[in-house]
């Protein structure tokens, strides 16, 4: 091998690049003189009675997160056609969530709960990861258009048939599946955000800005 | 050196304003490339991979100091990856939380690159390496930029600030030093860029 066939691994590459827009975005921002608390009371006084429109920005929480939404795409409306069953679309995200073990739903002690039985999600980002890796996102390829041109998808079959050996991560750095035996299926997995669509947490693909440009709040931690 | 898509230039006054999508855009970009020199700096595939992303972190953190005013924004990567790699034990620290989440490439055989190809270009790399243990730091970096990695003596200038001049003087003891202590790493042809890199063939 010539050393000028060597490329940047394409397993770990948009995963790493990923990090690093992450990484960069934690990282405190310098503020201008004048944007400092002092400068902006005065200028909080020189605005006081005027409007102006305003890039619609907003944090809200999300207290149960037992079902979390997946989009496929940064779009919460359209619906996709189900090939084989035509007239039939499915929506715009798929939900998922966590079952508790050994729950009975026979005995359900509050059956009006549409998500008893189901555990609270720490981590939707990670929970959708996996629907994007197991290709449950991608199902007709639909979404074909958000994965770069050098990913390397796997081919068709059981991830048990192949020999992914290194555990596969989220953006964030954590194991896709806790258990190391469990192997991963090595579909593409964009970058994901955490928003906020009915008061339920979904889980969109695109930058931290996703959620203002769709319009609506990012998940407040 | 650009690709489709908007300029290096534009990318970095995004990056410079602050915009951390721009940079991945960069990464997509010159990863390959960063990779291939921090790999042919280090001779290892994982010091490379986090050399890399330390490269990265390290252009985003200065980059209120640079005015692009070339076409491509590579030279000047290549020079924070020396910089970086030769300050290596203290850009580990500062960046250590982040290496610790970095994920590694698997070298299982089923990939890409197979393992034996990957080890057998590090083993290739590390000979090189020593054998060229007895320039100096200068005559190193240009060995590496120019004759390992093929950049110009121009782009090879941009990446360690430096005179062009300086580059071609470092370029020239730099092979006859290898011609006395590594005779078959050199030929005799003093034009020819590409026998240290045909060597790793």
């Amino acid at each position: 091998m010539n050393l000028s066939d060597v490329r940047y691994p394409a397993d770990t590459k948009q995963t790493v690049r990923n990090l690093l827009v992450q990484e960069v975005d934690r990282q405190p921002k310098t503020v201008p003189w004048w944007r400092k608390p002092a400068a902006l009371t005065f200028a909080g006084l020189a605005l006081a009675g005027s409007t102006a429109a305003g890039v619609y920005v907003a944090l809200a929480p999300v207290d149960d997160k037992r079902d979390i939404r997946c989009y496929y795409r940064a779009d919460l409306t359209t619906a996709y056609p189900i090939s084989g069953a035509p007239g039939e679309t499915r929506p715009p995200y798929i939900t998922t969530g966590v079952f508790i073990t050994g729950f009975d739903a026979k005995n359900n002690p509050d059956p009006d709960d549409r998500n008893a039985g189901m555990q609270q999600v720490a981590d939707p980002i990670n929970l959708c990861s996996r629907a994007w890796d197991m290709g449950s996102m991608n199902l007709e390829g639909f979404n074909d258009d958000l994965i770069p041109d050098d990913f390397v998808s796997p081919p068709p079959g059981l991830p048990a048939e192949r020999t992914l050996t290194e555990t596969m991560r989220d953006q964030n750095g954590y194991p896709l599946y806790p258990d190391p035996a469990i192997r991963t299926f090595g579909n593409y997995i964009p970058f994901l955000t955490e928003c906020v669509v009915d008061n339920t947490v979904a889980v969109i693909p695109g930058p931290a800005e996703v959620c203002a440009q769709l319009g609506i709040p990012t998940l407040e931690k | 050196m650009n690709q489709m898509g908007e300029q290096d230039a534009q990318l970095w006054e995004r990056c410079v304003n602050g915009d951390s999508e721009a940079l991945g855009k960069l990464f997509e970009r010159h990863s390959d490339a960063v990779f291939r020199y921090c790999l042919s700096r280090t001779g290892s595939w994982y010091d490379a991979e986090e050399l890399v992303s330390v490269t990265f972190l390290e252009a985003w953190r200065h980059r209120k100091g640079l005015t692009l005013q070339r076409e491509s924004l590579l030279p000047w990567l290549l020079g924070v990856a020396t910089n970086a790699a030769k300050n290596m034990a203290r850009s580990n620290r500062r960046y250590e939380q982040f290496l610790g989440r970095l994920p590694h490439s698997c070298a299982a055989p089923d990939h890409a690159i197979a393992a034996d190809e990957r080890i057998d270009v590090e083993r290739q790399v590390k000979d090189l390496l020593d054998r060229a243990a007895g320039l100096s730091s200068g005559e190193r970096d240009v060995l590496l930029l120019c004759v390992m990695n093929g950049y110009s003596y121009e782009d090879t200038a941009a990446a360690l600030d430096v005179p062009i001049g300086t580059v071609r003087s470092r370029v020239n003891r730099a092979k006859k030093k290898l011609r006395s202590a590594a005779p078959h790493l050199v030929g005799r042809n003093d034009e020819s860029q590409t026998i240290l890199e045909s060597r790793l063939s």
